[in-house]
């Protein structure tokens, strides 16, 4: 073979580094946004009903702090909204798993389990959330007034609804009085 | 004659749908405490809000981005103010496709190059490599 002469070679690799030969560079990705900052952009994705971006914002909040009941609790709204009750079950029940003392992933895990027509469970939750934060009942009241409406306790369910719109504020109002009329039809 | 038995059914199937979707219950589901709410009560609840908070965070995102591929602060600036919050948004939603030759060939090249530089580093110093 035919033998490269050594000064030739270094000279041609020093000037293959030096004469514009631009060397591929490993460039550290850093994320800039913290936890908070994802779960809330994470958030208004979700309100404009972007939910994949919503879902990759929780996971990367998720890469941060996998032990943040928060990004569990947003990933099963995620999975609610995306109609995969079985998935946004599983998330709650982690949420609750790592704070068991925050009300707002036992509510909507009543939610999933009234979809699922599991009208026991789900009153047990939706009692555990209102037992929680006796302050702001007003969801609570109205997750279980539907628990009794589905059971076709009416009177019952009606209550509920009555004793929520007292204490609703201006979010959920609206919710809370078509939940009422329906009952009040399906009584009829 | 055709005509008025065709309006009949279509009056009989009308009356019929109508009595059939009224009869069935409405789908109910309790209100999902939103995410939002969920996390700070009462917050961001304002569209204009969100929209502001939503370019900031956004921006925040594409400017690391872009520090992260090695543009000045000067120039990052630029670019950022050349863009609408529309653009911001498609980008910051695509940001996993803004590399610098994101494609995979930066890699290989990489390889190629360490490849070489070995070969030569072993022929500068008298060693040769034999494949039997």
């Amino acid at each position: 073979m035919f033998p490269l002469p050594k000064r030739g070679v270094a000279a041609l690799s020093s000037l293959l580094i030096l004469t514009g030969c631009s060397l591929p560079r490993i460039i550290t990705l850093k994320d800039p946004l913290t936890v908070e900052e994802h779960l809330r952009l994470g958030a208004i994705y979700e309100s404009r009903r972007e939910l994949d971006l919503a879902l990759k914002e929780y996971h990367r909040a998720f890469r941060k702090d996998p032990r943040d009941p928060r990004v569990m609790f947003s990933m099963g709204n995620v999975y609610l909204a995306k109609d995969q009750p079985e998935k946004a079950r599983t998330y709650y029940k982690r949420a609750i798993d790592l704070n068991p003392s925050w009300p707002p992933p036992y509510n909507n895990l009543a939610l999933v389990l009234i979809k699922e027509e599991r009208l026991k469970e789900a009153e047990i939750y939706a009692k555990k959330a209102l037992e929680l934060n006796p302050e702001n009942p007003a969801p609570y009241l109205d997750t279980l007034g539907v628990v009794y409406m589905k059971r076709g306790e009416y009177e019952k369910a009606e209550r509920y609804f009555l004793k929520a719109l007292e204490r609703a504020g201006k979010e959920g109002r609206e919710e809370i009085e078509r939940h009422l009329r329906e009952s009040r039809d399906a009584q009829r | 004659m055709v005509r008025r038995k065709v309006s009949r059914w279509v009056l009989i199937y009308l009356t019929l749908s109508i009595f059939v979707t009224s009869a069935i219950p409405a789908r109910s589901l309790a209100y999902t405490i939103p995410t939002i709410a969920g996390l700070e009560e009462g917050a961001y609840n304002r569209q204009k809000d969100m929209a502001i908070i939503q370019k900031e965070l956004e921006s925040k995102i594409i400017s690391q981005r872009l520090k992260d591929l090695g543009l000045t602060p000067q120039e990052i600036k630029e670019r950022l103010s050349r863009l609408s919050d529309a653009e911001i948004h498609a980008i910051a939603s695509q940001i996993e496709a803004l590399k610098a030759g994101g494609d995979g060939t930066g890699l290989l090249v990489a390889m190629l190059l360490i490849l070489v530089i070995v070969l030569l580093i072993l022929q500068i110093t008298g060693r040769r490599i034999v494949i039997q």
